[in-house]
């Protein structure tokens, strides 16, 4: 690093002077660490571009802790990833635009690549059908997953991932009903979770999760376990097309949102399940029932029939904030 | 200390330009490198920052004043750091990244790198040179060699020199 030492001594000489009157090579003083830094806050394209810099600079990028792929085909991410050099990286992330013409073959590769450097953060969003590779359920470093469309979920058995706080499973398909509480039951220490999907089964049952998002079709299935460090839900329900009893499965809705009595915010769509809703606002004696107090709650977003709004008023005496929208 | 006394400490940095600057001990030790030296009792006289001329150190300051002032609420200090950070010129940015890596401050080396890389996003080569001062050592057959090694990269970034 004969440069950076040459602007390091020509940078001192000058300190003392009229130092803005004197062009000063200021970031050749920069450390390699603290380029990498810098660097991982680019694309992976734009990172590996500063290879044509100078010597200096042809392969820092493949020192830089976060891989952020943006539409690059399958044989280029391969030859990024053969290239790159640190042990262990931050984040590993593919995103695509165009899912019809530009598919990856086999998501085995890098999956491998980022669970083998121990990656804390893993981001996938395109279009694929494929099973998602095991080793991502079973990775002991990961803080973060999110997986968009991406693939086909198994995991058979209870995964393992003792490290996680954040997940969330959006539009993906799941090989079998357990697949989700196998995956959520290998998560100790998850603070948030977001599940966007039909879920035909899902159970949630995990006392360190503060943050809970979940947008799904709405059965008897779904079932809130012990959620005592909760402080913040968006649940958004659909369901309109069943054929059941609408009072069972009326009742089942506000056991469903007895679950959510100590949140402090909480957003709540039933915009997509009226039917469910109909014996909530129709049959005073229900909702008069349905006396589970939120006492924590100081903010509530609310989407359905005006008719349950005042009863929620009710239960909610220590409520600031209201945005409500009516569904006709 | 601050929290045994009952009164606020306030502590005296010398940058290396013989600037001397007060500051609040509580906001001072958003700063690892200074946090250590005040745990290790070296913080009595006047703490010495050999690799901070006093104009940035002026701008890192009020920088510590100014998050510390905002209670845990990390979308307002996100908002601060956006604003302290929108009106700096690249040779500031330039500056405040060696001082925040000197005076091991995760959150403010965080905020200015990425700064640093949302305005290089973009950039010709020949901008990226210039501005950090980078010296083209490369002979035209490397130069060529790179090129063509990673020429994926190359597609959407700008052509023209001059910018």
């Amino acid at each position: 690093m004969t440069i950076s030492e040459k602007h390091r001594r020509k940078r001192r000489k000058h300190s003392h002077g009229k130092r803005n009157t004197v062009p000063i090579d200021r970031l050749t003083d920069l450390p390699d660490s603290v380029i990498c830094h810098i660097l991982s806050f680019l694309s992976t394209q734009e990172s590996v571009a500063t290879s044509i810099l100078s010597r200096r600079w042809r392969y820092l990028w493949s020192y830089v802790p976060n891989l952020l792929f943006r539409n690059e085909n399958q044989g280029t991410i391969d030859r990024v990833i053969s290239l790159h050099k640190l042990q262990t990286i931050n984040s590993f992330s593919i995103r695509k635009d165009d899912w019809e013409n530009d598919q990856l073959d086999s998501l085995d590769a890098f999956a491998a690549f980022a669970v083998g450097r121990n990656v804390q953060k893993i981001d996938l969003y395109f279009y694929c059908e494929e099973p998602l590779p095991r080793c991502l359920f079973t990775c002991k470093t990961l803080v973060f997953l999110s997986l968009n469309c991406c693939g086909l979920v198994v995991v058979s058995s209870v995964a393992c991932l003792p490290r996680l706080k954040i997940l969330r499973l959006m539009n993906l398909d799941y090989e079998a009903d357990e697949c989700i509480p196998n995956l959520i039951s290998g998560c100790p220490v998850l603070e948030e979770l977001t599940i966007k999907s039909d879920a035909n089964m899902l159970e949630i049952n995990i006392p360190s999760l503060e943050y809970l998002k979940i947008h799904d079709s709405f059965t008897e299935n779904i079932k809130c376990g012990v959620l005592t460090s909760l402080t913040e839900a968006n649940i958004i329900l659909y369901r309109d097309d069943t054929k059941e009893d609408h009072y069972l499965c009326s009742r089942s809705l506000l056991e469903f949102l007895d679950n959510f009595c100590k949140v402090r915010c909480l957003e709540l769509n039933l915009a997509y399940c009226t039917k469910v809703c109909i014996p909530i606002i129709s049959s005073p004696l229900l909702l008069s029932t349905w006396t589970t107090k939120f006492h924590n709650l100081t903010k509530l977003e609310l989407t359905t029939d005006c008719r349950f709004l005042p009863k929620f008023l009710e239960n909610a005496d220590n409520l600031e904030i209201l945005i409500f929208s009516e569904v006709c | 200390m601050a929290a045994e006394t009952g009164t606020p400490t306030t502590l005296t940095l010398k940058s290396n330009d013989d600037e001397l600057f007060s500051v609040a001990e509580s906001a001072a030790i958003l700063s690892v490198t200074i946090r250590n030296m005040v745990e290790d009792g070296c913080a009595g006289g006047v703490i010495p920052l050999d690799n901070v001329d006093g104009k940035t150190l002026a701008s890192v300051i009020t920088y510590m004043n100014g998050i510390s002032a905002i209670p845990a609420d990390e979308e307002k200090k996100k908002s601060y750091r956006d604003k302290f950070l929108s009106d700096k010129d690249f040779e500031t940015l330039a500056d405040m990244v060696l001082a925040a890596n000197y005076l091991n401050m995760s959150c403010l080396m965080d905020a200015v790198s990425a700064k640093i890389a949302q305005v290089m996003e973009k950039k010709s080569v020949g901008w990226v040179r210039r501005k950090f001062g980078i010296e083209n050592d490369y002979t035209p057959e490397e130069e060529a060699a790179v090129k063509e090694e990673h020429k994926w990269t190359f597609e959407g970034v700008e052509t023209d020199d001059d910018n």
